[in-house]
Formats: C-alpha cells, sequence, structure tokens
C-alpha cells in the first residue's frame, strides 16, 4: 500500500491538534494522511530536519501568529530546508494583508479560520495533487541525466576499443576508421594479427543505438577477437561467435540497465577475411554485411564475390562458407558499413555504392590511409549540413608491390 | 529572466489602460507583454491563436463567462498556463472557490501593482520549473529507448 501522506500542522493552540485529528480521522484510518505536530515555526524547522526517522514530510499547514517563530518567517526558512515541501497558511478570515504576503513569500494556498474542514480537504489534495506531479517531472529529469551518462560512457567505451594503430608489413599497409553518430550506434572494425604473417580483418555494424547497440558491439567484437586466433576457416569463427552471441544474454543485462522492456530482436552483420600477407590469399565469410570493394591496380574496381550468410544473431545453427579470393600486388580491399553507402544529404539523396567505386577508381591505389582519408572527406563533403544518423565505418587493406 | 506573456481578461476597459500605463516599464524592457480579452470566450479564443500565453488574470464576474467558469476550461486548451483570479477585496468565498478550482494565486480590487509583480514574477518561475522538469520528461520517453 502507498505510504500515507505526512502532513506537519504548526500551531500554537493544541485545540487544533484534536480538531484535527478528529474531523480527518477517516483519511487517518484509511492510511491517505498522517499528522505531525509543532507548536511554533522553531519546532516546525526541527520537524522538518529531523523527523523522527518517519517518512519525509510533504506538506506544511501553518497558522501565522505563534511565539519565538511566526508562520511568515517559517515560510521563508521552509525552501533552504527542504524546497519541495508545499506550505498552506491559516489565517484569520479576511486578514489580506497576512493572506497576500504569505502568498507572495510563496505559499502554496491558503484557508481561514475557522477551519472549514471541507475546503481544508479539497486544498490539502490540490496540494498534493501538485506535489505529485511535480516529483514525477522531477524523477523523469534525475533519470536523463542518468541516461545520457550512461550513452557517453558507452561511446567513450566503444572508441576506446577500436584499433588505432595498425600493423606494419613490407607486404600490405591496412587503415581504419569509425566517425561515430551522435546517439551512440554500434559499428565496429578490427585487425587481428595471426600467426604466419596471416591477418584477421573485420567490419561489422550491430542493429539499433544507444546503450543497448554498444554493449551488444562490445561483446561481439570480443567475441569475434577470441575465436578468430583460433580458427583458420572464416565460416568456422562467423559460426561460432553466431553460437556464442546469445543475444538474449546481452539483452537481459541491458534491460536490467535501463529497466525497461526491450523486445527489439538485436543483431550484427559482419565481413570477416583472413588474408596471408604473403600470397596475397583471402579467405572470407560474409554475415549479411555490405560487399566489399576491390580497387585494382589498374584503376578499375570490382566487388568481391558474394558470401551469402545472414546476420549473426538471428539464427543459431547458420553454417557460414567460406569463399576464396586473390588480391593482386597493388590491389586495394575496402571494408565499410552502410553510414557510407546510405549517408544522405540535405537532398535525402543517398551516398550509394556506385559513388564509392566512382570516387576511388580511376587511378590505381597507392595507400590504404589515402584511400580511407578520401572516403570520409567524400561523404562528409556530399553530406553537408544533413545530419549523420548512423555510424560511418571505413577499414582498407592495401596489398604492396604493385607497379611502385 | 525570459519574457512572460500574460492574457488579462475583464470586461471593463479601464484595466488596460492602467496595466498599459502601469507596467510600461516592464513592456518597454520586453519582460512582460500582455494581450487582452472581454470575457471567458474570448479568453479561451485569445489562448487558442496566441499559443505563447503563459499567465492568465482573470476577473470573476463578467458577460458570457464568468471568470471561475474560464478557470475550469482552460487546462484543456494548455495545461500549463497558470490561472490568477482578480476578486473584490476580501471576496472570501469567491477567492476560496477559485483557489479550489486550481487558480494559481488570486489578486484584490483595487489591484496592488507591486502585488500583481510579486504574483507574475512567482508565477513565471514556478512554470519555468515545471517547463524543465517536463521537458526533461519528454525528453527521457524520446531518449529513454535503446
Amino acid at each position: 500500500m502507498e505510504e500515507p501522506h505526512r502532513i506537519l500542522v504548526v500551531d500554537d493552540e493544541p485545540d487544533l491538534e484534536q480538531l484535527v485529528l478528529q474531523r480527518m480521522r477517516r483519511e487517518i484510518r484509511r492510511g491517505r494522511y498522517s499528522f505531525v505536530f509543532a507548536r511554533n515555526g522553531v519546532e516546525a524547522l526541527e520537524r522538518l530536519n529531523d523527523n523522527d526517522g518517519g517518512e519525509p514530510i510533504d506538506m506544511v499547514l501553518t497558522d501565522i501568529n505563534m511565539p519565538e517563530m511566526d508562520g511568515l518567517t517559517l515560510l521563508k526558512q521552509i525552501p533552504s530546508v527542504d524546497p519541495n515541501v508545499r506550505s498552506v497558511v491559516v489565517s484569520a478570515y479576511g486578514d489580506m494583508k497576512n493572506i497576500r504576503t504569505a502568498m507572495n513569500r510563496g505559499a502554496f494556498d491558503f484557508v481561514t479560520k475557522p477551519i472549514d474542514f471541507e475546503d481544508l480537504r479539497i486544498t490539502i489534495e490540490r496540494t498534493l495533487e501538485h506535489l505529485a506531479m511535480l516529483r514525477e517531472a522531477l524523477d523523469a529529469r534525475d533519470k536523463l541525466v542518468a541516461l545520457r551518462s550512461d550513452l557517453d560512457l558507452a561511446s567513450r567505451m566503444q572508441q576506446s576499443i577500436l584499433p588505432t594503430q595498425f600493423p606494419e608489413s613490407p607486404h600490405y599497409e591496412i587503415f581504419g576508421g569509425m566517425e561515430p553518430a551522435r546517439d551512440v550506434g554500434g559499428d565496429f572494425f578490427d585487425v587481428i594479427e595471426l600467426s604466419d604473417d596471416r591477418i584477421g580483418i573485420t567490419v561489422a555494424d550491430v542493429s539499433g543505438k544507444g546503450v543497448a547497440a554498444a554493449l551488444f558491439m562490445m561483446s561481439s567484437r570480443t567475441l569475434l577477437n577470441s575465436v578468430a586466433v583460433a580458427r583458420a576457416n572464416p565460416g568456422d569463427v562467423l559460426g561460432e561467435v553466431n553460437r556464442l552471441l546469445r543475444p538474449g544474454d546481452v539483452l537481459s543485462e541491458v534491460n536490467r540497465l535501463l529497466q525497461e522492456n526491450n523486445d527489439a530482436v538485436m543483431f550484427v552483420t559482419v565481413f570477416f577475411a583472413i588474408f596471408d600477407s604473403k600470397t596475397g590469399e583471402l579467405v572470407y565469410a560474409n554475415g549479411g554485411h555490405n560487399p566489399p570493394v576491390i580497387l585494382h591496380a589498374d584503376g578499375s574496381s570490382s566487388l568481391l564475390a558474394q558470401a551469402p550468410g545472414v546476420a549473426l544473431g538471428i539464427a543459431p545453427e547458420f553454417d557460414y562458407d567460406m569463399y576464396n579470393a586473390t588480391l593482386a600486388r597493388g590491389d586495394a580491399l575496402v571494408l565499410y558499413t552502410d553510414g557510407v553507402t546510405e549517408a544522405e544529404n540535405e537532398k535525402t539523396e543517398q551516398f550509394g555504392l556506385d559513388r564509392l567505386r566512382g570516387i576511388l577508381g580511376g587511378s590505381p591505389p597507392t595507400s590504404a590511409k589515402e584511400i580511407n582519408t578520401k572516403v570520409f572527406e567524400s561523404v562528409k563533403d556530399f553530406a553537408g549540413r544533413a545530419p549523420q544518423f548512423d555510424d560511418i565505418t571505413c577499414l582498407t587493406l592495401y596489398r604492396r608491390g604493385g607497379s611502385e | 529572466m525570459d519574457s512572460c506573456r500574460i492574457l488579462v481578461v475583464d470586461d471593463e476597459p479601464d484595466l488596460e489602460g492602467l496595466l498599459k500605463q502601469r507596467m510600461r516599464r516592464e513592456i518597454r524592457s520586453g519582460r512582460y507583454s500582455f494581450v487582452f480579452a472581454r470575457n471567458g470566450v474570448e479568453a479561451l479564443e485569445r489562448l487558442k491563436e496566441d499559443g505563447e500565453i503563459d499567465i492568465v488574470i482573470t476577473d470573476i464576474n463578467m458577460p458570457e463567462m464568468d471568470g471561475l467558469t474560464l478557470l475550469e476550461q482552460i487546462p484543456a486548451y494548455d495545461p500549463k498556463v497558470r490561472c490568477v483570479i482578480v476578486s473584490a477585496y476580501g471576496d472570501m468565498k469567491n477567492i476560496r472557490t477559485a483557489m479550489n478550482r486550481g487558480a494559481f494565486d488570486f489578486l484584490n480590487k483595487p489591484i496592488d501593482f507591486e502585488d500583481l509583480r510579486l504574483t507574475i514574477d512567482k508565477s513565471v518561475k514556478h512554470l519555468a520549473n515545471v517547463r524543465e522538469a517536463f521537458e526533461a520528461r519528454d525528453k527521457m520517453l524520446a531518449e529513454g529507448r535503446p
């Protein structure tokens, strides 16, 4: 049951205490109100400060003329003790001067003597209603502050786990970046150094936004990283990550954090490849991610042969097939997320895969960093002042040793 | 403090002139701006067409729709508007009725302009707190979805 609303009654005449307890007996019995009494302003402040370990006081009903500290002085003091307490003043009938002074000192309302208990009931209910509305809104404000700090933390964690240093090799150059959207998204990329001059490369995009997407992205990335080291077949890597991912576990944790039901299905699209830097062989598997672009040494471009597969987190028993390709010397492989191809300009046109191939083609690739930088700059120029709705991620692998 | 838009409702045209004269400093500095209506029906029309009224200050006795009826109608037009009733001096019965119908405060006739200023400023401060809290709630609802 709901706790009774606590009302502090302040009057130097003891009669009022008996009268209130008698006339409000039904409300007291039903547990709607409970009363605390004080004999003057000083006592009232003490009660507000230390309520004998009881529930906090919601409202004060105070007389005006009292010894030690009168009601009008008490009114001025109350906000510094508890700004969320509301006060109602009891004045002599028609004592306009004191009533106006009380109202202008922040009294929520007033009643006159002799007290009309029907009026008092309405006044108390109206005061409590106002307090409930204000508290609900204040709670929401506190939650908003907490949620923003969660999002901020999630965003910083997301950024901090992305690689900023890349392996150096005489055989290849690799460079990646991610431009986060304002709301925390769930893109990531990774470069994993394996044995025998091989590297694992991945680009992924978690569905949804916010703290949930960030947590899902972090668990996906961690799983992928640890499984990739143990498995030679990219299809097996995706299959095992898919089985281990168990989005339900992540979601229940997210739900606990947000204290909200989330029945959104979470999934992550992942492209994963293992590149043998000596031979240029590329073995890869694709969990529903955008097809990477190959830039050839002659200035032309093509799409890496499609490797059909569903996004991870949807079908636990899905088997991901492995595909082969070879990156010739002087070729570059460009991995990206839909934040690149679906970036919109002010006319809500999309950047598109053709435009991506257009800006990268025409001349032979010479550097992974240069290509990657060109992708980000082109998307930024294209978008103009249109807002960025999604994370933009691009990872480029360049095989050295062409015509340079 | 931001500017405050006040709808004054009275069937006697004198009040309009008096307010414009006594509040000229506040009007000139942009702190207060006033809109006027002659009765409750006109007041509700103003509320609807203006859309930026913060406070309604209304007389009680008026033709077509009186102040106490207007008081009951206002929340349906804009629940965030705060209403102050102007009563005859010491007319306790009407003042209590108005307060119990949700008036934020009341004023006596003849209007004490210092009291009016304090009452307006108090209402504005109160409104700012309420709005801030409700805006936070609305944002919370918008951002809280994962």
